[in-house]
């Protein structure tokens, strides 16, 4: 009687944890440690109006973290760096044809991707905070740009649009793939 | 004794000649001109600075207006009457046969040297006879690393017998990377860009600050020359980026006789990548890459940036171990022009004569009770010459009038205006005539 109870017990443990493991996965088809940067990137014309122009530029290591983004990858390799993704959209802004440029790396952990974002040479000091992922701010302070700083979970996310006199539209367009990018990392 | 030596005996010499004849000239309330005069430009490099108002509206650069700022850069750069006699003063050993590179830096496609700047560039090259004809534009390549990031930075590719060729590296037509050899302990392999399409070379760059270097600007270029530039960034890149440089001159010989930066627009924080975060709509030409370098600095630090201590490769470039240009800013002439599209200074058509106007180095220095300021004139003309500190402000105006053609000097005693004795630290002299502006870096020692 005893050896059944434990049995049953042991059954009914394991079913827990299946059924529990089942309905989570369910609710997060990709568990965070699992994902990879380029599945963040939003498909074309999930953001209406704009499309993916080229293959993205996957990094997955120091040199081709460089040939993507220059000098500027060594504070990004100090910070945990595992891979990174920068892709280009087509779109329109005030009417006319424009550029939006989407980059984002994972950087290993939340405690990596905060110190890769108090660095001043990658976010900016003086910039609009916005209430995304764990920490945003929006940069209007650029002639011809707006860019948008987001940090969620592991992963750091850039935004940078061409503003073509239209500033309001291509802050809310920036907006939208930011929000896009950190609804599927969340 | 050496001649370094004797050029510093010569000048001393000079300055007690200048010095008491300015100091007699000042007590007899006369300005003093002295009969002889070495020309200040020994040991010195000029540094032009072209700016337009109308360079740029809004993201566009009007590459009309960038024609005549470069022309009229060319032309202060060499003191000749055209930009066609600037580019022989530049190049006297042009032949229609020989190659002119013109390297680009296009990594950061946000703000790339436009091509709205390279391309007048081109055009005023081939504007310039050779022989029977004028330079062929087909001997013309604007080039960096691959074909894609000049594609996305606003360039035709072009490998054709017909036009101004552009093509990066990775194109078949480069003929690729050659055979590698050690730079400062790092195997680097040379674009055949610059060695086989590059007889002379013309080195276009951006202004833009550099996380690691402090900022990059013509010396930095060549990362785009070599095939692993990745692995030439620890210590700041110092002393990689002058230990490149050096090697391609003793590898290849002095092919870069012109500089320029494409200072239209400009990145000081979070160089080299991202878009521009200010409009400076300025064009900025050298002989001399170190010089230039130090100017655009300059530039730069005018802005918030956090990274201009780290760009210590300027002057070790400068040092005797690499003795690549100037980085005294003593030895730094620096000329202004300002919004040459309004001013009537047309390529080629105004046909003025050398301008012969230069803001000689102060002697002594640096100094302390006095020094005298040389000014050479082509032409008779209205002249302000003015004391600035290094935050902007007018400290003193020396002299306004107009003076005669010859050799001038001018005493300042290390005053401001109310005769107050100034504290020890860099000032700058700047001579206004002609609508330009020289300017020259004068160090007051207490």
């Amino acid at each position: 009687m005893n050896r059944r109870k434990y049995i049953i017990s042991t059954i009914s443990i394991i079913a827990a944890f299946v059924f529990t493991g089942f309905f989570s996965c369910a609710e997060n088809p990709q568990n965070a440690d699992s994902i990879l940067v380029v599945d963040l990137l939003p498909a074309s014309g999930a953001i209406t109006g704009w499309d993916r122009s080229g293959s993205p530029g996957v990094a997955q290591t120091n040199d081709q973290l460089y040939s993507l983004i220059n000098g500027a990858s060594e504070l990004y390799l100090q910070h945990g760096f595992v891979e990174g993704v920068l892709q280009d959209y087509d779109g329109t802004i005030g009417g006319e044809a424009a550029n939006l440029g989407l980059f984002i790396s994972d950087q290993s952990s939340p405690a990596d991707v905060e110190a890769l974002f108090d660095e001043t040479e990658v976010v900016p000091t003086g910039l609009t905070p916005w209430d995304l992922g764990d920490e945003a701010y929006i940069d209007e302070t650029l002639p011809f740009h707006i860019t948008i700083h987001v940090r969620a979970d592991r992963f750091y996310t850039r935004v940078t649009v061409e503003k073509n006199n239209a500033e309001e539209e291509a802050k809310s367009i920036a907006q939208g793939f930011a929000q896009t990018v950190v609804a599927e990392i969340q | 004794m050496s001649e370094k030596k004797q050029r510093g005996n010569l000048e001393r010499r000079e300055f007690i000649k200048i010095s008491t004849a300015a100091s007699l000239g000042l007590a007899t309330g006369s300005l003093w001109m002295p009969k002889t005069i070495r020309a200040a430009t020994d040991d010195t490099s000029r540094v032009v600075v072209v700016f337009d108002e109308q360079a740029s509206s809004g993201s566009q650069i009007d590459p009309e207006i960038a024609r005549i700022m470069l022309d009229a850069g060319l032309k202060e750069l060499t003191e000749t009457a055209t930009p066609q006699d600037a580019w022989l003063a530049l190049f006297p050993e042009l032949t229609a046969s020989m190659s002119m590179g013109i390297k680009i830096a296009c990594l950061n496609q946000t703000l790339p040297t436009h091509p709205e700047i390279a391309y007048p560039l081109a055009e005023s090259l081939s504007s310039t006879p050779v022989g029977a004809s004028n330079y062929p534009e087909n001997q013309i390549l604007i080039w960096d690393r691959e074909d894609w990031e000049l594609i996305n930075s606003g360039y035709d590719l072009n490998t054709s017998s017909a036009g101004v060729r552009c093509f990066g590296t990775n194109n078949a037509a480069s003929g690729g990377y050659g055979y590698p050899q050690t730079i400062y302990g790092a195997y680097q392999a040379f674009s055949g860009c610059f060695t086989g399409h590059s007889d002379r070379l013309i080195n276009l760059c951006s202004l833009r600050n550099h996380t690691i270097s402090g900022v990059t600007l013509s010396l930095k270029n060549h990362y785009g020359t070599i095939s692993s530039p990745g692995n030439m960034h620890p210590y700041d890149c110092d002393p990689y980026i002058p230990a490149l440089n050096l090697a391609l001159r003793e590898t290849y010989g002095e092919r870069e006789k012109l500089i320029v930066c494409d200072g239209i627009f400009g990145i000081h924080t979070g160089g080299p990548t991202g878009p521009p975060q200010f409009i400076e709509n300025k064009i900025i030409l050298s002989q001399d890459a170190v010089a230039l370098d130090y100017v655009c600095r300059d530039i730069i630090s005018g802005y918030p940036c956090t990274t201009i201590s780290q760009a210590t490769h300027i002057e070790t470039s400068a040092g005797a171990t690499y003795n690549l240009g100037i980085a005294d800013p003593a030895d730094i002439e620096i000329i202004n022009i300002n919004n040459p599209s309004s001013t009537g200074i047309q390529p080629g058509k105004n046909g003025a004569q050398p301008s012969e106007i230069s803001l000689g180095k102060n002697y002594p220095e640096p100094f302390n009770a006095g020094t005298a300021i040389p000014i050479t004139l082509g032409r008779p003309g209205e002249v302000r010459l003015e004391i600035y500190d290094v935050k902007g402000r007018r400290i003193d105006m020396l002299y306004q009038g107009t003076l005669s053609v010859g050799k001038h000097a001018i005493n300042w005693n290390g005053t401001g205006t109310s005769g107050q004795p100034l504290a020890s630290g860099r000032y700058f002299s700047r001579l206004h005539v002609d609508g330009k502006v020289h300017s020259r870096a004068i160090t007051l020692v207490r």
